[in-house]
């Protein structure tokens, strides 16, 4: 039990993380390593704010807002300018990546940073500790992550997102602003990993290599959902949180770091294309 | 048709505009370089030490401490006169150099330091920086190697011009440790944890093997990476484990945040200790803990009652703005160390011949401002001084004494 | 995934220019010897360090801009090379020699399987999958009793053959001389494979080159080539760099080591051959020369490569082939004029 709840708890964090990256690279078809570094630098950015005693929830809007305005930068300034080459793309999130670590590193130094928790205290359930605030983080997640899906698969927006994602060109044909919808996406991207940056910020202490780890497990979620497929994300993102849960839980720790990685390379061998995806899909 | 072949076929003025931008871009950084550059620090009238600290990167909170420590250690030095030979008063300088907690980063500081002549270092502090530079430096027999570095510690027999600046974490100084442990809480059940890197290792070694030699049953046993974030999986397997004492990770960032996860899922009966590491460990939870004990590797310069550290303290005051916290005992590391350096620079007469200077080194045993009262170093170069003890119970701490055997 | 990636590769576009790797050759062998000049350590240590990241460049280049291939697998194949050094040296009798071949050879062998899955996988998985391996070698490494986990193992140059008038074990210069051998003749030999086998790829399309660029169609024999030789410069900088350091640890190989290589390579110039020779010198600039903080410089290098990728994508080479062009072109102008 204390397993699973550690694993709906993993991937509630690894699903809002990678659900934002799956519509940057659905739309834009750009490899964002930088979507890590957004991650943590909206978390800082919310510490500094607390620190500066701005309520919680309202540094938590400020700074979502803030990382949303700089994603929105980086992709008119960037890559926008890049967006027919995504080596290019994909090369100038990794610089991205060294200037906002150095950012954090010389305004942040190298302490690690916390956020205020959501709730305090635990329950038991089934002989199992549950904390409460890991618990709201959960639901918050699902919420967050049912109301994205919805909105993609349902919402005019949504599909006009799907679109540009399926075929930017005959989407341009068919009268929509091609390169507004990208910069929308980029700016959602950057908001939803500002959201799952601060969520990731209350439950435990944050350094500037926070965003490389999750990044990477995004990508294998990615991987694992199927590339562009939201629904696949979040079925990723529970499987990978699962199998950390119960490797860290029941195999040694050592063992239990190349579980993802293991995961990651049967996948790959047995079903390129993604649990969830099909075979058809663009990818 | 891709855009460098259009660069070469038709639109290389257009293209060449970029060229200077870049050039300006790369050109910048080194012409400022250039001014801040150059001017070898070799001077008449100081005493040169090169320093190689972990001032970025993983290390980098502990680098910072070294350093204060060193910092106030040379003004301490040069308050008294700065060092006198052949008659001549000079002043100790220190020249730091940012090893960014790396190998490469070590090896660059060393060549820049080696460039300018030092003979005699202070650092690298980290295993893995330590272990790529010292054997070039060994080799060659003109440099002289003050660190603490843990990897130092194998490297003590053989005999070469190097020193120690914490006192051993040996087999013998964790059974030390444990035992006393042992005597204190009569714990049936232990749990091990500690980080995934070499300090961790040595440590998860030695305390396994120290327990199970007193009879004391190791029911968990395991190591985290530095990077950890959440530690609720860790924290319930060693509950389910049911120890009554559990040994916590030396490196306080990573300590921190699992006593505050294991709180807050009221997993806070057993004792918990740490070899190494400070108060800091439990900041946020030091009404909910019962009891929490730390070998304090150095001292423990957060104790207002202690006659010993009373100097640095009120120095650190006077130069930084505020009381030390527990975690700068990683600054008593250097701090009566590069005082003993400069006494036995002074003693030997010489600034260059850094095999007199290591022979005075042991043979110190006054300096202006001591810390670690009862701190010499033995033939081998490795220090010894009292250790300390610290327990935290109900809000409150008390520092003991720690014996070792031999000591 | 576009394939815009691989019209870049220049091992069809270059057969023209052979005259060039001679020029580029001659370069390679005079930066390397120019450290010799003032023969100081601190040079020495610095060429040396550039040499290693000349080497890991020239590695990813031939995976990433001849085979087109976005591999992150690259420092992975060199500790895979470097551990196995070191763990053959310490464990058997077989001789630094032995354990060199051995390790590079292992590198060679995990290269040539990636290139096996790289028919398989796409771009973007196969560069996934490519990290994923290079993190699951160090994971590996870093807790394994016998590679000394966390703390990696120790190795001294003493194991290097010694002669009269070579001790690389105490020499800066000897032991730099070795890599700046090693390093002229993997590029030398990267030069000429790609040449020679690019030759033969153009023979086969000859009767439609634009249709072949255009696609990026190379055979398959260019690109597993490709694949093994980026394996073994690989193994060999992976070992070079243990031997310099003195020490084999996982750390060495991490993520951001691996970024930085990409960087490096598309500063200098994705797919040029001129590109590892760049990146060489800019790692020595960056690194060792600027005696800036640690923090500063990724900042420094991550908006240099941001610069470059929105406003140079052809990286320094291509400005330095374009400032050529355009040197070439007014000089042809000022003899018109003088004709007239």
């Amino acid at each position: 039990m204390q397993a699973v709840a550690s694993g709906l708890f993993l991937a509630a964090l690894y699903g809002l993380a990678a659900f934002g990256l799956t519509i940057v690279y659905g739309v834009l078809d750009i490899l964002n390593f930088a979507h890590g570094a957004l991650l943590v630098l909206a978390a800082y950015l919310t510490a500094e704010f607390v620190l500066h005693d701005v309520p919680f929830w309202v540094s938590a809007l400020l700074s979502i807002g803030l990382i949303a305005g700089v994603g929105a930068l980086l992709e008119l300034s960037v890559f926008r300018r890049v967006e027919r080459d995504h080596t290019a793309g994909l090369v100038a999130s990794i610089g991205v990546i060294a200037i906002v670590g150095s950012i954090i590193l010389q305004v942040w130094g190298p302490e690690p940073y916390s956020l205020p928790r959501l709730a305090t205290g635990s329950v038991e359930f089934f002989g199992a500790n549950l904390l409460i605030d890991r618990l709201l983080i959960i639901g918050i997640a699902a919420v967050a992550l049912t109301a994205a899906e919805l909105y993609i698969s349902r919402a005019g927006w949504g599909k006009v997102l799907r679109a540009v994602a399926a075929d930017p060109d005959s989407a341009y044909l068919n009268g929509i602003r091609v390169r507004r919808v990208k910069t929308a996406a980029f700016t959602i991207g950057a908001a939803l990993a500002a959201f799952a940056g601060i969520l990731i910020g209350t439950a435990s202490t944050f350094d500037a290599s926070l965003g490389e780890q999750f990044v990477l497990k995004a990508f294998i979620i990615i991987i694992l959902g199927g590339v562009g497929s939201t629904k696949g994300t979040i079925g990723g993102a529970i499987i990978l949180g699962m199998a950390e849960a119960f490797g860290v839980a029941y195999l040694d720790i050592a063992v239990a770091q190349l579980v993802p990685l293991a995961v990651l390379a049967m996948v790959l061998l047995v079903r390129p294309q993604g649990l969830f995806g099909k075979v058809s899909q663009r990818v | 048709m891709n855009r460098c072949a259009t660069a070469v076929r038709g639109h290389a003025p257009r293209k060449l505009r970029h060229t200077w931008v870049l050039l300006m871009a790369l050109l910048l950084p080194i012409v400022a370089a250039g001014c801040s550059r150059g001017g070898s620090a070799d001077s008449d009238d100081t005493v040169v030490v090169g320093a190689v600290m972990p001032l970025s990167g993983p290390a980098a909170v502990i680098g910072q401490s070294f350093k204060k420590g060193i910092e106030l250690g040379v003004d301490a030095v040069n308050d008294a006169g700065g060092i006198t030979v052949d008659g001549e008063k000079r002043d100790l300088e220190v020249v730091y150099k940012d090893d960014e907690s790396t190998p490469a980063g070590g090896q660059a500081a060393v060549q820049d330091l080696l460039a300018e002549n030092v003979q005699i270092f202070l650092g690298p502090c980290v295993s893995s920086s330590f272990d790529t530079v010292y054997g070039a430096l060994a080799e060659d027999d003109t440099r002289l190697v003050v660190t603490p570095a843990l990897a130092a510690e194998k490297h003590l027999e053989d005999g070469g011009l190097l020193f120690k600046t914490q006192a051993s974490q040996n087999d013998v100084a964790i059974d030390a440790y444990v035992s006393k442990l042992v005597d204190l809480y009569d714990p049936q059940r232990v749990a091990v944890l500690n980080t995934a890197d070499p300090t961790g290792d040595a440590f998860v070694k030695g305390q396994v093997a120290a327990f199970d030699k007193l009879g004391v049953e190791v029911v968990y046993e395991n190591q985290v990476a530095t990077d950890t974030t959440d530690y609720i999986p860790i924290v319930s397997a060693i509950r389910s484990a049911k120890p009554d004492l559990v040994m916590t990770p030396y490196l306080d960032t990573v300590a921190a945040p699992f006593l505050q996860q294991a709180a807050q899922v009221g997993f806070t009966q057993p004792v918990f200790a740490a070899d190494g590491g400070s108060r800091g460990q439990v900041a946020d939870i030091e009404d909910k803990i019962s009891t929490f004990t730390w070998r304090v590797t150095t001292r423990s310069p957060d104790n207002p009652d202690d006659e010993t550290v009373a100097g640095f303290r009120t120095a650190y005051e006077e130069k930084y703005g505020e009381e030390p916290a527990s975690i700068d005992f990683y600054a008593l590391s250097f701090y009566d160390q590069t005082q003993m350096l400069a006494e036995a620079i002074a003693a030997a007469g010489t600034v260059t011949d850094v095999a007199a200077i290591s022979a005075a080194l042991p043979e110190v045993d006054e300096w202006p401002s001591p810390a670690l009262a009862d701190l010499y170093f033995d033939k081998s170069g490795l220090a010894h001084y009292t250790q300390q003890i610290a327990t935290l119970r109900n809000g409150e701490v008390t520092f003991t004494d720690l014996p070792i055997a031999g000591e | 995934m576009s394939t815009r990636l691989e019209t870049r590769t220049p091992a069809i576009r270059g057969v023209t220019r052979r005259r060039s790797d001679r020029w580029l050759l001659a370069a390679a062998v005079l930066i390397c010897a120019l450290p010799a000049i003032w023969g100081s350590p601190l040079y020495y240590g610095w060429a040396t360090t550039g040499l290693l990241w000349a080497m890991w460049t020239l590695s990813l280049n031939m995976v990433w801009g001849t085979a087109g291939q976005f591999s992150l697998a690259q420092l992975g194949l060199g500790a895979v090379s470097a551990y196995t050094f070191v763990l053959m040296l310490d464990n058997t009798d077989i001789g630094p020699v032995g354990a060199a071949l051995s390790g590079i050879g292992l590198a060679a062998v995990a290269s040539l399987a990636m290139s096996v899955a790289a028919l398989r996988l796409r771009n973007f998985y196969f560069a996934i999958l490519t990290l994923a391996f290079a993190l699951a070698i160090t994971t590996v490494f870093a807790n394994w009793e016998l590679a000394g986990r966390t703390s990696g193992l120790l190795v001294q140059r003493s194991v290097l053959p010694e002669l009269s008038f070579w001790r690389p074990s105490v020499g800066y210069g000897d032991f730099y001389a070795l890599c700046a051998v090693v390093f002229v003749v993997a590029y030398a030999a990267s030069l000429f494979l790609t040449r020679s086998f690019a030759g033969r790829a153009m023979q086969s399309v000859r009767d439609d080159e634009k249709l072949a660029s255009s696609l990026g169609h190379s055979p398959l024999s260019i690109k597993t080539l490709a694949f093994v030789l980026s394996g073994l410069v690989a193994g060999a900088a992976g070992i070079l760099q243990a031997l310099y350091f003195r020490l084999v640890v996982p750390e060495l190989y991490d993520t951001q080591a691996i970024l930085l290589a990409v960087m490096l390579l598309v500063l200098a110039g994705l797919g040029s051959p001129a590109a590892p020779l760049i990146a060489g010198v800019l790692y020595t600039v960056l690194y060792q020369v600027l005696p800036v903080s640690g923090e500063s410089r990724a900042g420094i290098l991550g908006v240099i490569v941001v610069l470059v990728v929105v406003l140079a994508p052809g990286g320094i080479a291509s400005q330095g082939r374009a400032l050529l062009t355009f040197v070439r072109r007014r000089r042809a102008g000022a003899e018109k004029e003088n004709d007239v």
